[in-house]
């Protein structure tokens, strides 16, 4: 259920977005930092009253590196792969938009 | 940079406030980050749909180049079920879905507080920006081992904002078309990919 409120949000906002494309916009990335910034807040409030949470920061920030150093390496490679390849085929016009 | 520490900022005086009982700790407890993550989204919405200029750089693209944004989320999520290998207690949809952040910490974090709680919105807050970091310190090494396309790709999301000035002058001027697309793309699929690998 939750899923797909969300996504209904989205949809909505994009087709919002879509009408209003040729219209002045600048508003709306203030007001999603707006949003981010009370989000942020409110899951900031959340870990500093959950005591396991603020003795556990450090296996969380080990765990979060782990992660992190995984999806980077992946990335790494998989567009080192593309640019092996691109490189291979396109000799001349290599690194051309 | 400016908007990410005041970003960071943010979440710091969140837990400054609530260790210190400055505020009562009901506003947690009642749906207020609920409400907000829906009008959040919309206004995502909203960006995405009135971004013309993706479609515009996408006209100026080599097509292979345009491969680049899926080679970064198959790169990333494929790392990620393999790194769920070593933390035993952390399921493989819940690394996808910190994974599948790709730098966009702000968002990815809200996203899994909301679905599976403090904790493992806390890691995707800290691994995103750990993402976004290595991003603007290695840039130049990346492209020196791994091709020019490794420190976008490795920008995931953000190659669009902030980590754009650092690519451009590693890369040079030929890839910020590229890095632009690549940003736009990757930034439109963090929220689905999350949601997605939260509710598996």
């Amino acid at each position: 259920m939750f899923v797909i409120t969300i996504i209904l949000f989205i949809a909505a906002g994009i087709f919002a977005g879509y009408r209003l494309r040729n219209k002045e916009t600048g508003i709306v990335s203030r007001i999603v930092t707006g949003f981010i910034w009370l989000l942020l807040f409110l899951l900031g409030m959340e870990v500093g009253s959950n005591e396991k949470l603020i003795k556990g920061i450090y296996v969380f920030g080990l765990e979060a590196l782990i992660l992190t150093i995984a999806g980077v390496t992946g990335s790494v490679l998989a567009s080192w792969g593309l640019w092996y390849y691109i490189s291979k085929n396109n000799l001349k016009k290599e690194g051309k938009k | 940079m400016k908007g990410s520490l005041i970003i960071v900022g943010f979440f710091i005086l969140g837990i400054i406030v609530s260790h210190y009982h400055l505020l009562p700790e009901s506003i947690i407890h009642c749906d207020i980050s609920f409400y907000a993550l829906c009008g959040l989204m919309f206004f995502v919405g909203v960006s995405i749909g009135s971004d013309t200029n993706t479609l515009k750089s996408f006209r100026q693209l080599n097509v292979r180049f345009a491969l680049l944004p899926l080679m970064t989320i198959l790169g990333t999520i494929t790392g990620c079920i393999l790194a769920s290998l070593l933390l035993s207690n952390r399921s493989v949809s819940d690394c996808c879905a910190v994974g599948s952040g790709m730098g966009y910490y702000s968002l990815s974090s809200i996203i899994i507080t909301e679905y599976r709680g403090a904790e493992l919105g806390t890691i995707a807050l800290l691994s995103n920006i750990i993402r976004e970091i290595i991003a603007l310190l290695f840039a130049p090494v990346l492209v020196k081992y791994f091709g020019k396309l490794a420190p976008i790709s490795v920008g995931g999301a953000t190659t669009a904002d902030t980590t754009l000035p650092i690519i451009t002058q590693s890369c040079g001027k030929d890839f910020v078309v590229i890095s632009i697309f690549h940003g736009c793309l990757t930034d439109f699929s963090v929220p689905f990919l999350v949601t997605l690998f939260c509710s598996l």
